[in-house]
Formats: structure tokens, C-alpha cells, sequence
């Protein structure tokens, strides 16, 4: 008996929102000025969200560019003539939904949980699942068949569930989404990361407002120069470097290195312009099978001539993130391959440059370009803006309020959405001075208030924020990075369109690539430690991986390349910088 | 006259054997040392690896953060409600389920016993048994930390066990003055089973201080979960290995080494305190389900 009132009550909405959406030009945004001007003190008229007009839109976008990066492209505004919100917030009647997410480490009732309900009008019940095992949260609850209305999901559990009909279809209310179209355009990947192979979009991947070069090469510029070595420019001047330092500093670990021993060997080779499973050759074009090309084994022969001159740290294959640091910080490692410069100068204790500085009082450490390797310029991993459908928000079919839950979503998109979750209030929590935002309270208040973009579910988050909480120094060197990316072409871009698998051909991979690569890793590290040579034994180990039939895989992987349409092949090099 | 004290030699093999255990003490104490000097640290000595087995900096910050945290205080609030419900609920449940099943006289004691046997290889699996729990309307009600799992079959038979060592005599006078069932189980069999009871109740209150996973997947309010939960969110590693949320990790404030230590030194204080009470019960309730003469 209720179901049928709630079904009643829904369609009456949707016929009332398709009234509103019609004449919401002027009607919609009368109420909501003047809210939004008390609480964001002057912000200009043209983010307001509600407005449904042509201006709207192209202000959205305008406003959009602003945030997004001093030296950034522009967007093309999206097609103004389209530009309706189906509803506009904050929402004349309070509506409350539920959803499902990870806790990262706190309760959703804090200042910002609070700013973000008076915005929307919309009260989300939420239910946090510790973060170390939200998968399993998630699953059980896609299994069982009740959904909250919003879910965090993942590319994976989406393709298995899709087929229930249990999520609704984005690009069924794309057309009423003029904030998330904007995105798309901006950062393509938005959509072709989470897109199946009938072109519905069941979940919206996170984001963040813009990619960046986060990896670079770094180096102890203190000892380099105390020695009076200069920055090593190729492969073979930074073995000579080591060598000299580390026959001068026996007791130091010249290259340490953390999470697992992929990360080293993925690292270089990054360097080498490959890695070690398949992947999006520029070379040839097309897809390849790294442990088999000659770059690879290029890149483990270098491993190994680091490892037999002992420049490698010999635990570098079970290192903790805490011994690790400890190695870093007291002085002991000269060189990373690849690292976050994000760590070296933070705001909270952990920063390298602080605590090593405390050990020894000239401890510095400082980027520099990646190396040339005789395959050619060194490169680097790239993070894009998406999250590649890891981490994604899904919308119940079931749900009661799908139309404002949509628009919700479109609302969080808006400039003025992200600001709020990442910043907070102007004037109360950050100011704008030229242009460029900078924090008012102490990072402890920003926690305490929960400005960690964690409010709302999945609101991109500004990369400019986290920029921001980084010292002067930290900051240069990333964007010194993000600038040189295009001029020295020295990005590992994601290709555009991962390759798709039916579940059959999933099962034929892990069936033939499983025991590959674990044999694949136990040999690699019997190579760089130097137990097998890289003439005859390599030669063994790519006939091996031969007879275990990864041509099968590749065939597979390269057709599928093949078949994709022509926009849809290459590097996705759009990180909205 | 003089009474000659003699003296006594140590043996040899005493030596060697108290030496080897003291030496394997220090090892099994260190890491608990280790955690305490770091959890009365300075953070910054911690991360630059300064800390062995005294602290340094001597400072309190990590633990009045810790007490300060009200998410804490709450999951140990809630810990402390479940492990006394659960470990009631059990002893009780199992007492009253094991009770019929020791008596001779009984005659559904065989179908009953094979039904409970059943169980005990057979389980429903994670997705079944969450269906059951949702429909019983247990998700989100502290009851689902303490009813479901409240009897299992093999303390059933421990405990029928112990009940069947009770002279049928007793049960007989009772019921000759006049003692119902449920007198006679409260006022003979109970009394006489205590420590049974003080063993089984230590098992269930460890058993249900250290389970994080009926919470996990049942209770969806955080307010409501334990502090084993609790805990494990703070301490296992996040894997958050796709692009975008690693670079934010990489900067975010993971919560210090002290701050942890901290956190587990609170957490097993209470345990590590009773422990030795309750631990003359341990011995002598570890043979108590086997059966005499």
C-alpha cells in the first residue's frame, strides 16, 4: 500500500521537475541568489548552479577554467542551448537518501557534512564501511540485492552486476546533465573509462580536477654536491655517480625502494619506455607483452648491473613503508628512480626533507629529469585525473529518487560543490588572492572541520588543494614537472580505451597469464640478483614464456586494439592541465 | 649446637633450562616493548628511527589523542557491551541446550544430537547467512554481535560433557522434593559447574573482544562498531592502488606510528590485565570436557 503512494508521490516529481526544468530560467533561480550569497560572500552570480540559462553553462565552464589552472587550456563551453538542471539546490523540499561508501577515517558529521546538507537540502543516511574492506561490504550488498541509493562501486563489480539491471544508466540523463558533459569533454576519460561495450555508463569514476606528473627522478642534492658530481644526465653517468658515492659512503643503500618489488622493477621500467605485462606500445602501435621486448630486458639488465654493484638496497623486495622512511630519513639513500615528490615537504611530520634535516643539517634532496637510457628519454609514470573506474559511484535502479539523485550528482560537479568540499567557505575557511586560493585555518582545523573532499559522495577532488598543502618548494617541483611534461615528452600515459573482455576471455587470460606471471616474478628476481645471466638464461626465460602460450593473450588484446575506433586508440594525454 | 645449612648445588640442566626461557621471554616481550617506547615517543623520532627500546622525547601527545577520540571511547564502549552480552547470551543458551542433552532419560536425545552434529560440518555460507540475519531484521541491532553465534555445537558437547559427571543422584533428590526442570538446573546443575562456566565465559569474552567480521558485514552504523573494527581500520594498509588515491595517500596524514601503538597499548591493557586472575581457571578448565573414569 505505501509503494504505491511513493510511486505516485515520484511520478509527481518527475512531472514537476519537467514543469520546473521548462521555465527554470528565472522562476528557479529567484530564491537561490540570495542564499548562496549570504553563505559564499560575493562569489560571482554566473557559478550558481541553478540557473538554467545559456550564461549559466558558459559562466560553469568559464569559472571552471578559473580553478582549474593558472596555465590550463580552455574548455570548450558546453553546448549552451542544451544546458537545463533538472532541479536546482539547494532543493525546495528536503529529501533524504541513502548511501554507501568508505569511511576513510571518519564520521560523516562534520562542519563540511553540514555545509554540504544546507547547499543541497539533501540528507544523505549514510552508511561508512571501514575502508579496508569495503569490497566486501560492497559485494555482499550487491549480491543480496538491496542497494542504497548511492553505492561506491568499481568497474569490475559493475560489469558483473550490470546485467541485474541493478544501476541506472548515466547517458540516459546525460542530457540533463550539463555539469558532468562539461567534465567529459574536458577529461574524456570520464566517460571511456567506465563505459561497457553498448556504450552504458552504470558508474561515474572518481576524478580529480586535473591530472599532474607526480613521479620524478630525486637525488640527495647535498652528498652530490659535497662530491662535487654533477646531476647525471644518462643511465651510465648515474652508475659511475653511485658507484663513486657509494665507495666513498660504504654504509649507504644508494637506491632503496618500497611497496613490493613491482614497484622498483615498474619504476625502471617506466625508464625504459615499457612495462612488465601488456601494454600500449608508441613504437609500434599497438599492444605488446613487455617481459618479451628488448626494452625490458634492457631495463632488468640494468637492474642487475645495480644490484651486482651493490647500489641496490638487498631488501628493496620486502622493505615496509616505515623502514623505508627510516633508511630515507636517516641519511642512507642517494637516489630514487621514481618517487612522490609530494613526500619530500608536507605540512604534517612526516615530511623527508624535515626529519632528515633533523638527523643531519645539510640533508637536502631535489628532482631532476629522468635519465637517458639507450632506448631514449627516461619516462615516468603520469596520474591521470580519473581513478580508471577503481573507485566509482553507482545510483540504484530501485531508487525512489533517482531524478534528484542525478541532478545531485551533476550539482556536485559544479564549481561551486567543489569548492565547498575542498575548501570550504571563503572568507570563513580560505581566500582568494590573485586568483590563487590559499588556506585561512591550520591543517589540524581542516581535519577537525572535515575539509578532506570526502564530503558528498565522490565530489572531484581539486587538485589544486592538495598543491596547496605542500610547502613552496614541493609545489615548484610538480608543476615544474607538469610543464615539462608535453616539451620533453616524458609522460607513460594510460592508453584512451582500456581493452574490454567477456567473461570467457577473462577466465582464457587468468587461465594463461596466472602462471606466467608467477613465474615471470620469481625469475626477475633471480636476474636482478644475479643468480641467471641475461644471455642464454634470458633467452630461456622468453622461450618459456613462449611455450606457455602469452601469444594467445596478445593476439587477443591486439585484435580487440584494432577493432577500436580510430578516436578511441592512442594515449589518453587529455589530464585537464 | 649449630644446624649446618646445606647448601643446595643448582643443576646443571636448571640453568640451561631457565636460561633458554629467559632468553625466549625477551624475545616475545620485545616487540611489546618496542610498541609501548614507541607509544610514549615523539613522533619525529619515531619516523627518523631513533627509538630501540627506551622512548625518547618522553611525551604523552599520542595517548591524549587517543583518549581525546571519541570514536575510540565509543568502540571500546560498545567492545565491552558485547563481550558481556555475547559471553551471557552463550553461556547460557549453550548451558540450557546442553542440559536436556545429558540426561539419560531423554528420549529426543539421540535426533537432537545428530542435528547439532549436522551443524557443525555444515555452514551456509557468507551471502546465506546474511540474507537469514537481514530478514530476521538484525542488521544494524547490537543483538547480531551477540545472538547469532551464541551456541556452538562443540562447547554444546563440552558442556553435556561436564553436565553428565554430575551424579544423577542429585538430580533425582531434587526432583524428589519437588524441583522442577528449570529449578533443578538453576539451583543443582549450575552451581556445581563453575568452573565450567568461568572457562567457557573466557573463551566467549575473547572470542568476541577479537571479532571484527560479524561487525563488518552486519552492523552498517559506525557508532555501533567494536573496537576490533576499530582498530583494524587504523592499522592494516590501506590498498588504495589506483591512480589518483595514492598520491593523496602519499600526502594525507596517515595516522603516526605513536598514535597506533598508543591505540593497541589502550586496547590490550584491559586483557592483559584479567588475565592473569582468570588464568588458574585457564589450567585447570583446559581438560574440563573430557571425560572421567
Amino acid at each position: 500500500m505505501k509503494r504505491k503512494h511513493v510511486k505516485a508521490i515520484a511520478l509527481l516529481t518527475a512531472g514537476a521537475m519537467a514543469l520546473l526544468a521548462t521555465g527554470c530560467g528565472d522562476a528557479g533561480s529567484g530564491p537561490a541568489p540570495e542564499s548562496k550569497k549570504e553563505e559564499t560572500g560575493g562569489e560571482a552570480p554566473a557559478e550558481e548552479p541553478g540557473d538554467a540559462a545559456d550564461e549559466a553553462a558558459a559562466g560553469e565552464d568559464a569559472s571552471k577554467e578559473d580553478a582549474s589552472s593558472e596555465e590550463g587550456e580552455s574548455a570548450e563551453p558546453a553546448d549552451g542551448t542544451q544546458a537545463e538542471a533538472a532541479c536546482t539546490f539547494p532543493l525546495a523540499e528536503p529529501i533524504e537518501i541513502t548511501a554507501l561508501s568508505a569511511d576513510f577515517g571518519r564520521d560523516k558529521t562534520q562542519w563540511a557534512d553540514e555545509q554540504y546538507e544546507k547547499y543541497t537540502n539533501v540528507k544523505i543516511d549514510w552508511t561508512l564501511a571501514p575502508t579496508s574492506d569495503v569490497w566486501t561490504v560492497v559485494n555482499l550488498k550487491l549480491n543480496s540485492g538491496e542497494l542504497p541509493d548511492m553505492i561506491l562501486v568499481n568497474k569490475t563489480l559493475v560489469d558483473q552486476f550490470a546485467g541485474e539491471g541493478l544501476f541506472v544508466d548515466f547517458m540516459d540523463y546525460l542530457d540533463r546533465m550539463p555539469n558532468l558533459r562539461a567534465w567529459m569533454e574536458k577529461i574524456p576519460a570520464i566517460y571511456y573509462d567506465t563505459v561497457d561495450a553498448e556504450g552504458h555508463l552504470y558508474c561515474l569514476t572518481n576524478f580529480n580536477t586535473r591530472g599532474q606528473a607526480p613521479i620524478m627522478s630525486l637525488y640527495r642534492k647535498d652528498i652530490f654536491e659535497k662530491e662535487n658530481i654533477p646531476v647525471p644526465a644518462t643511465i651510465d653517468e648515474l652508475y659511475d655517480a653511485l658507484v663513486t658515492l657509494k665507495a666513498k659512503y660504504p654504509d649507504s643503500i644508494p637506491i632503496s625502494n618500497r611497496w613490493g618489488a613491482s614497484n622498483l622493477i615498474g619504476v625502471v621500467g617506466n625508464l625504459y619506455q615499457c612495462t612488465s605485462g601488456f601494454y600500449l606500445d608508441a613504437d609500434t602501435g599497438n599492444y605488446e607483452y613487455g617481459a618479451m621486448t628488448d626494452k625490458f630486458k634492457a631495463a632488468i639488465a640494468t637492474l642487475q648491473k645495480f644490484y651486482a654493484a651493490d647500489l641496490i638496497d638487498p631488501e628493496f623486495a620486502t622493505v615496509s613503508d616505515d623502514q623505508y622512511i627510516d633508511r630515507v630519513v636517516s641519511g642512507k639513500v642517494f637516489f630514487w628512480f621514481g618517487e612522490y615528490t609530494g613526500a619530500l615537504y608536507t605540512e604534517s611530520k612526516g615530511d623527508w626533507v624535515g626529519n632528515g634535516k633533523k638527523n643531519n643539517p645539510d640533508f637536502e634532496i631535489d628532482a631532476m629529469p629522468f635519465v637517458e637510457t639507450e632506448i631514449g628519454q627516461g619516462q615516468s609514470w603520469v596520474q591521470a585525473p580519473t581513478g580508471r573506474g577503481a573507485w566509482s559511484t553507482a545510483v540504484s535502479a530501485q531508487s525512489e529518487h533517482i531524478d534528484e539523485i542525478m541532478a545531485l550528482i551533476d550539482y556536485q560537479l559544479s564549481q561551486e560543490m567543489i569548492d565547498l568540499v575542498n575548501w570550504g567557505v571563503e572568507g570563513e575557511t580560505y581566500e582568494v588572492a590573485d586568483g590563487q586560493k590559499k588556506w585561512l585555518i591550520e591543517p589540524e582545523e581542516r581535519t577537525e572541520r572535515g575539509l578532506d573532499a570526502r564530503t558528498g559522495m565522490w565530489i572531484p577532488i581539486d587538485q589544486d588543494c592538495y598543491d596547496a598543502s605542500l610547502n613552496d618548494r614541493s609545489r615548484e617541483i610538480i608543476w615544474d614537472a607538469n610543464a615539462r611534461l608535453k616539451a620533453e615528452d616524458f609522460g607513460r600515459y594510460d592508453p584512451k580505451k582500456a581493452i574490454l573482455f567477456t567473461d570467457e576471455e577473462q577466465e582464457r587470460k587468468s587461465e594463461i597469464m596466472t602462471p606466467i606471471k608467477t613465474y615471470m616474478e620469481e625469475e626477475l628476481m633471480n636476474f636482478i640478483t644475479g643468480k641467471k645471466n641475461m644471455d642464454g638464461d634470458w633467452e630461456a626465460f622468453k622461450q618459456q614464456i613462449t611455450d606457455m602460450g602469452y601469444e594467445e593473450i596478445l593476439e587477443m588484446y591486439r585484435d580487440k586494439y584494432n577493432a577500436l575506433p580510430e578516436d578511441q586508440k592512442g594515449f589518453d594525454k587529455d589530464l585537464g592541465l | 649446637m649449630k644446624m649446618s645449612v646445606k647448601k643446595k648445588s643448582i643443576p646443571f640442566g636448571d640453568i640451561l633450562i631457565y636460561g633458554g626461557l629467559f632468553l625466549l621471554m625477551l624475545v616475545i616481550l620485545f616487540p611489546m616493548i618496542y610498541i609501548i617506547s614507541i607509544s610514549f615517543s615523539d613522533t619525529g623520532a619515531v619516523s627518523r628511527g631513533e627509538v630501540v627500546l627506551l622512548p625518547v622525547e618522553f611525551n604523552l601527545d599520542a595517548y591524549r589523542y587517543v583518549f581525546k577520540d571519541a570514536r575510540f571511547a565509543r568502540a571500546y564502549g560498545n567492545s565491552v557491551f558485547y563481550a558481556a552480552g555475547s559471553t551471557a547470551a552463550s553461556v547460557l543458551l549453550t548451558g540450557l541446550i546442553a542440559y536436556p542433552l545429558s540426561v539419560e532419560g531423554f528420549s529426543g536425545r539421540k535426533p537432537l544430537t545428530i542435528l547439532l552434529m549436522i551443524t557443525m560440518f555444515f555452514g551456509g555460507g557468507m551471502i546465506p547467512t546474511y540474507m537469514v540475519i537481514k530478514n530476521l531484521g538484525l542488521l544494524d541491532n547490537p543483538l547480531v554481535m551477540m545472538l547469532p553465534g551464541a551456541i556452538s555445537a562443540y562447547n554444546v558437547i563440552i558442556y553435556r560433557t561436564f553436565f553428565q559427571n554430575i551424579p544423577p543422584a542429585l538430580r533425582e533428590a531434587a526432583y524428589i522434593d519437588g524441583a522442577g526442570h528449570f529449578k533443578i538446573f538453576r539451583k543443582v546443575i549450575l552451581p556445581l559447574s563453575k568452573p565450567l562456566l568461568a572457562t567457557m565465559s573466557l573463551f566467549a569474552i575473547v572470542g568476541s573482544w577479537n571479532s571484527y567480521f560479524d561487525a563488518l558485514i552486519y552492523l552498517n552504523d559506525s557508532r555501533m562498531h567494536p573496537l576490533s573494527l576499530y582498530l583494524r581500520q587504523l592499522i592494516v594498509n590501506m590498498d588504495m592502488s589506483s591512480q589518483g588515491m595514492r598520491d593523496i595517500m602519499v600526502q594525507m596524514d596517515v595516522n603516526p606510528r605513536t598514535i597506533r601503538a598508543a591505540t593497541m597499548i589502550v586496547a590490550m591493557l584491559p586483557i592483559m590485565c584479567v588475565y592473569p586472575f582468570l588464568q588458574k581457571y585457564f589450567a585447570s578448565g583446559v581438560m574440563i570436557g573430557s571425560v572421567k573414569g
